[in-house]
């Protein structure tokens, strides 16, 4: 395998390994009846909690 | 977020009356304040400094008029005041904010929760509205009349009177005075201490009176079922307690407000003085809301909305345009040496997420004009009269909020659906709210409006098409609304009641930081699933990559110059890949809408997210037009296009039929992971949800094929 070939394969692996996360904590959050599920009012909540 | 030994403080008030916009001037967090009831629906905490430099943990509430809490988030500030939150002991000090424009009214729920005996302070917000409306309260005489009970004057928003706050609620904890309690007629007092006694005979625990009154006075069963009284328990005391009331000449419901108003009248005398002037709102609001002329403003402001947003946003958006080209071009020039890479970044990351970021100024600008209507206090006059169509398909009073909020995003629509007391009502709204216009919506509206139909008939046209895609969601909430309410879930017609707010200048604080707010949803959104999304999809539209697929088109076209080869060999490996087959496979299914391959997989791939189908146009078109060809943007490249096989070959694939469907599909269609699992959160099972998902996707299809076939024929 060429040095092209690895990194592609390590980019995708990557966003595919952090959608699958992702997929799974919006699950398990409203599963649980909290948090929010990572779409919309996600950012905005996350920042009304800052200072 | 309570520490040890930290006081608690919570903030209670009537709907609108300021306590989030008190919240953060005290605790620095920035809650959502909006013009209109309904907008905090949950529990929320912070931490704030007193005067004395104690530290307290400060909780804002949901609104509202009365401890008789019958929806989910007045039953939110009883169980916060009853401490039956967990983990949790009651309040240490109360906080009502109260608006200075209607103490009165304001003040019943202070008399109410007096009972209770916790320690108060007294909140008077919107002092500034008050002074221009010509009123005047006497601080000082109010705090007399109440034993002592801080009283504070501000205004929230301008900050003015915050330290006071802060020096009368440590004040508040350290006196615990409290507002003195009302002298109830001989009759209520005795069916207050008979409803306790048969509660504590049943619950074999104490009941105070505070509590007794409440199941006396109420036709919620929320205390009851709080203390653990059954149902067959308590009907015949509390029957008996009522006609006890009722004998001697009272009205058990009314009896409650008419003892407190009363005293409250005596309390208030030479406290507030003057006379609220209100006719520039009454004037207005006779020509708002009126029955034909305020749907046509409404239409015309709307109109004048995205007309404004289109022309506004034009230039930016071309900066932005030639942004992404410059990062593309120099992504390509960089990674020469390796062409997969080479295309995973210009064509998919930096087409895909710059596709959807050329939205960008649309949002913003779009955002600060909902923002200003919201804060002047029209959105929820505009909302009002999209409420008389709803109340009369059923749905209840109270639904007006969620979905208005739904225009923005479903999620906070859902969840704002907590105001309303029927479950069932609830239920029916929640299914509604997906339909209004979400802002994620917008990029593929204002996408198809940029390609072909701005282009062609012009902005008015465009601002036009917008408008109608916000109204065909309406158009179909509607009946959908009203089958659900009157066959399926048989909801009972609630009475109508709505306070809307006073119209005020827009505080560009609130407003800038609200489009700050939508803005920065918008860029991490395309900097985490959209971007994610980007790598997933470029690779099934880049592999597989047979060296034979290119010799093949090589041969077939020998007398092309060698640019226009490699184009076609793009399209051909394009054509082939993983993305390519299954697009083409299951293209028959939105044949009938007169989508291709590319839109059907833009479609499918937008099912967790709407927006991704821009991206994903932005991945297949670029990809398929060779790489470093001096590469159009998407629009021209979308103009383009054109049929390549079927009945229809060699006619470009973007009509007018087509773009319309595509809207439309998109404007009906459940294309939303986080409103799905919302829906099933509140709606408490995933069946409403899946209900809501299948019933959505079929009427987007049916309306898209409908809008197609139709359009076909007689344009
Ligand atoms: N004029 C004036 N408006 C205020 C003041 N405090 C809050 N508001 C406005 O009242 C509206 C409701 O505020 P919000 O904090 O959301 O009220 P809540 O529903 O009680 O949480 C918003 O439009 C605020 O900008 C104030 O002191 N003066
Ligand atoms: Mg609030």
């Amino acid at each position: 395998m060429n040095l092209d070939a690895v990194i592609t394969t390590l980019a995708i692996s990557a966003a595919t390994l952090w959608l699958l996360r992702r997929l799974w904590l919006t699950l398990q959050a409203r599963r649980k009846g909290r948090g929010c599920a990572g779409g919309c009012g996600c950012a905005a909540e996350k920042l009304a909690d800052r200072r | 977020m309570s520490e040890a030994g930290q006081a608690r403080v919570v903030l209670v008030g009537n709907p609108n009356t300021g306590k989030s916009t008190l919240f953060n001037a005290l605790t620095g967090l920035r809650q959502r304040v909006g013009n209109y009831p309904g907008v905090t629906v949950a529990r929320k905490s912070g931490t704030c400094e007193l005067a004395d430099g104690q530290k307290v943990e400060l909780v804002d509430l949901p609104g509202l008029y009365s401890l008789a809490a019958v929806s989910p988030d007045e039953r939110v500030v009883v169980d916060a005041l009853l401490g039956r939150v967990k983990n949790e002991r009651v309040p240490d000090v109360v906080v009502v904010v109260c608006d200075a424009t209607n103490l009165l009214r304001n003040l019943f729920l202070a008399a109410q929760i007096a009972e209770l005996g916790l320690p108060m302070v007294i909140a008077v917000n919107q002092m500034d509205a008050a002074k221009t409306r010509g009123i005047e309260i006497d601080g000082p005489l109010l705090s007399y009349r109440l034993n002592g009970v801080p009283v504070v004057l501000l205004s929230a928003w301008k900050g003015e009177g915050i330290t006071e706050v802060r020096r009368a609620v440590a004040t508040g904890l350290r006196q615990k005075s409290t507002f003195p309690t009302v002298t109830w007629p001989d009759a209520i007092a005795k069916a207050v201490a008979t409803v306790a006694l048969a509660a504590e005979r049943d619950t074999h625990q104490p009941v105070p009176g505070a509590l007794a009154q409440r199941l006396l006075f109420d036709t919620a069963p929320t205390i009851a079922e709080a203390i653990g009284w059954t149902a067959e328990a308590r009907e015949v005391p509390i029957r008996q307690a009522r006609e006890q009331v009722r004998s001697s000449g009272l009205n058990p419901p009314a009896a409650e407000p008419m003892v407190h108003y009363a005293r409250l009248r005596e309390i208030l005398e030479g406290v507030v003085r003057g006379v609220s002037r209100e006719t520039a709102t009454v004037a207005v609001d006779a020509i708002l809301l009126h029955r034909i002329f305020g749907p046509l403003c409404f239409a015309a402001i709307m109109l004048g909305l995205f007309w404004s947003v289109f022309a506004l946003a034009k230039l930016p958006m071309a900066w932005i345009q030639q942004g992404v080209d410059l990062t593309k071009a120099f992504a390509a020039s960089y990674l020469v040496s390796t062409p997969m890479l080479q295309s995973l970044v210009a064509d998919g990351v930096v087409g895909g997420v710059g596709a959807f970021l050329t939205f960008l100024p649309q949002i913003l600008i779009l955002f600060l004009f909902v923002g200003i209507l919201e804060d002047s206090g029209y959105m929820a006059r505009a909302a009002f009269i999209m409420d008389r169509l709803f109340s009369w398909c059923g749905l209840n009073g109270k639904s007006f909020v969620p979905l208005l909020s739904g225009f923005a995003c479903a999620i906070p629509g859902l969840l704002s659906t907590r105001t309303i007391e029927d479950p069932k009502a609830r239920l029916a709204t929640a299914f509604t709210v997906p339909f209004m216009s979400c802002s994620a919506r917008f990029p593929i509206y204002a996408l198809m409006c940029a390609a072909f139909i701005g282009p062609r008939y012009g902005a008015f046209w465009e601002s036009v098409a917008m408008v109608g895609m916000h109204v065909v969601g309406l158009a179909v909430a509607v009946p959908t609304a009203f089958i659900l309410t009157r066959f399926i879930l048989k909801v009972r017609p609630a009475p109508f009641v709505l306070e809307l707010p006073r119209y005020q200048m827009p505080k560009p604080r609130d407003v800038i930081w609200r489009m700050w707010q939508n803005a920065s949803e918008f860029v991490s959104k395309a900097g985490t699933l959209i971007f994610a999304i980007t790598f997933v999809v470029w690779a099934l539209t880049y592999f597989p990559r047979d060296p034979a697929v290119a010799e093949r088109v090589r041969a077939e076209s020998p007398q092309m110059n060698a640019e226009q080869v490699e184009a076609r060999v793009q399209a051909a490996y394009v054509e082939q890949s993983w993305m390519g087959r299954f697009g083409k496979s299951v293209q028959p299914v939105f044949d009938p809408c007169g989508f291709d391959w590319k839109l059907t997989v833009g479609v499918l791939a937008s099912f967790p997210a709407r927006e991704v189908i821009v991206s994903t146009l932005g991945i297949t078109y670029s990809l398929g037009e060779g790489s470093d060809a001096n590469s159009e943007d998407l629009r021209s490249a979308m103009r383009e296009a054109k049929w390549t096989e079927g009945s229809r070959v060699d006619t470009p694939i973007f009509t007018l039929p087509t773009v319309l469907a595509l809207m439309i599909f998109f404007a009906l269609c459940s294309q939303c992971g986080s409103t799905v699992a919302t829906l099933a959160q509140e709606a408490g099972s995933w069946r409403w949800a899946a209900a809501s998902f299948v019933y959505m996707t079929a009427l987007a299809w049916i309306f898209a094929t409908a809008v197609y076939q139709i359009g076909s024929k007689i344009l």
